[in-house]
């Protein structure tokens, strides 16, 4: 993006010129009309302020030594309105005297002629500051450009935001879950995806994702990985019909399709499948922060089984591990934004603190914690999501019957 | 405008106004039409302010006559002019007769030398 910035004008710069004599008037039109200029008289200080109010010059000549109101005042007067105050002014000083020019320039002049006049001179002092006067107009309008474009592409990425989350799943998704969850992309829109999807009759899958970096390329990196986990990709026609796939083939899978090469970035990934009736959970982890597992009795399990971060190539195979739930369990996924988030002094919330909270809030219900959890966030940080973007849910399974 | 070129009268710098405003003897020209047409009228003010005693008549014409007769170079008159302008400023329009009767005579003389020049110009 770059503004071209374009000096000079199609149409001929005007010059007010407030002098009281006559003859004074005609030498500057004179001198001016002669260079392309176009030239308005006023032949005293009222006159000067009526035509500058009713047909703003480009830059106006005013005398100092007039009758009645005098140059300096005019020029306060002209300082003092909005639609005049940005007007040039040079003034025209009968004698070389620096006390007049300093008090001039104070009342916000930009420069003086002396006379007798010297038409270079003239000229040359006119010339500058209608530079000035163009260069300063295309700034301001380059400026605006700026702006525009900067409000078009704040309109597109709020856009985008909107679509990033109506692909979040809604609070009450899949059955035999209450879900609650926050999604907090450190701007407008970021690299962080979640979902519950049902696969069959007992199976729901449930994964977080964290593409690195933040921003646009990661939210549609994230987007394509999310898009990619669809319900028909996860899971398969086996011997006892439509089932999941196992969640290490699903990883393995995705560390195939988006080697880092293909969008120079890596992702982390929690993915889950539980099975609504029988509460028994398999799950794998891709460089991803462990979910937790808030037990009934207030333990906290970390589930951390799993590999490296999706992308980084096959070296290392994912793991995957069972457990099994008890009605009531509550799943904790998060993404780093979560347990790096700095309080004032810059030490981060950490895993260990993640877990406090959430030992601390197992009497509330899963939207409730959300909540709290925000809250914690912004009294650490002052703002949420400030370095990074931040997404958190809990899952409480109650046996499907 | 070629007599333009010579000074024909102390107190008239034609040289002075052509080097001003870059040798251009039309504007030049123009300058001095504008000043004749402006000045009786503002020397009749002058007159008549200091028959009356009006102080603020009397600087306000002065004023005038200064910046228009320094604008084509008559120094000399605009200078007179200025010392018209300060009498009416301190409140001795009364006490300028005299100074008046002089400063019409010499602003007649500068009228002829410049209506001759003009004439010169359009021979």
């Amino acid at each position: 993006m770059s503004i071209d910035l374009e000096v000079g004008s199609a149409t001929p710069d005007r010059v007010l010129i407030a002098d009281d004599s006559r003859v004074n008037r005609s030498l500057l039109r004179g001198i001016l009309t002669r260079q392309g200029f176009e030239v308005a008289e006023a032949a005293d200080g009222e006159a000067a302020l009526l035509a500058a109010r009713e047909n703003p010059p480009e830059l106006i000549l005013l005398d100092i030594d007039m009758p009645r109101q005098d140059g300096f005042e005019v020029c306060s007067e002209l300082k003092r309105h909005a639609e005049t105050a940005q007007i040039p002014i040079i003034f025209l000083s009968s004698f070389d005297q620096s006390a007049q020019k300093i008090r001039g320039l104070e009342l916000g002049a930009v420069d003086y002629v002396t006379k007798p006049f010297d038409r270079g001179e003239v000229l040359a002092r006119v010339r500058t500051q209608m530079r000035v006067l163009h260069l300063t107009r295309s700034l301001r309008e380059a400026n605006q450009e700026l702006l525009r474009q900067r409000q078009s592409l704040d309109d597109d990425l709020r856009a985008a935001a909107e679509i990033q989350r109506s692909l979040l799943p809604g609070s009450e998704t899949a059955s035999g879950l209450r879900a609650g969850w926050r999604f907090r992309p450190c701007s407008s829109i970021g690299g962080d995806m979640f979902n519950l999807i049902r696969l069959n009759s007992r199976q729901t899958a449930c994964y977080v994702v964290d593409v690195a970096g933040h921003g646009v390329p990661s939210a549609l990196v994230g987007m394509s990985v999310n898009h990619r986990l669809s319900s028909a990709w996860l899971a398969e026609e086996g011997e006892a019909g439509h089932v999941a796939r196992s969640p290490s083939a699903v990883l393995r899978r995705l560390d195939y399709e988006y080697p880092i090469e293909r969008f120079n970035r890596f992702f982390t990934i929690a993915y889950l499948v539980l099975d609504t009736v029988s509460g028994r959970l398999c799950y794998s982890c891709a460089g991803h922060p462990p979910p937790m597992l808030l037990r009934r009795d207030g333990t906290v399990e970390r589930l951390a089984e799993g590999g490296p971060p999706i992308g980084l190539g096959e070296f290392l195979d994912f793991e995957e591990a069972t457990v099994d739930l008890e009605a009531d369990d509550r799943l904790i996924l998060y993404t780093d934004g979560v347990v790096e988030a700095p309080d004032g002094a810059g030490a981060l919330l950490g895993i260990d603190g993640l877990e406090a909270f959430v030992r601390s809030t197992s009497t509330l219900g899963p939207a409730a914690v959300c909540s709290q959890l925000e809250e914690l966030l912004v009294r650490r940080s002052g703002k949420i999501a400030d370095h990074d973007d931040v997404s958190f849910l809990a899952l409480d399974w109650q046996p499907e019957t | 405008m070629r007599s333009l070129d010579r000074t024909l009268d102390e107190g008239w710098k034609p040289d002075h106004l052509l080097q001003q405003i870059g040798q251009d003897l039309g504007l030049a020209a123009e300058l001095v039409e504008v000043f004749l047409e402006e000045m009786p009228d503002i020397l009749i003010g002058i007159q008549e302010a200091v028959r009356q005693a009006d102080d603020e008549r009397l600087a306000s014409a002065a004023h005038a006559f200064r910046g228009s007769a320094a604008a084509i170079g008559a120094f000399a008159l605009a200078r007179a002019a200025a010392d018209l302008e300060a009498a009416g400023r301190e409140g001795r329009a009364h006490a300028m007769a005299s100074a008046a009767d002089a400063f019409a005579a010499g602003a007649c003389r500068l009228e002829t030398c410049l209506q001759s020049t003009l004439a010169g110009g359009a021979s």
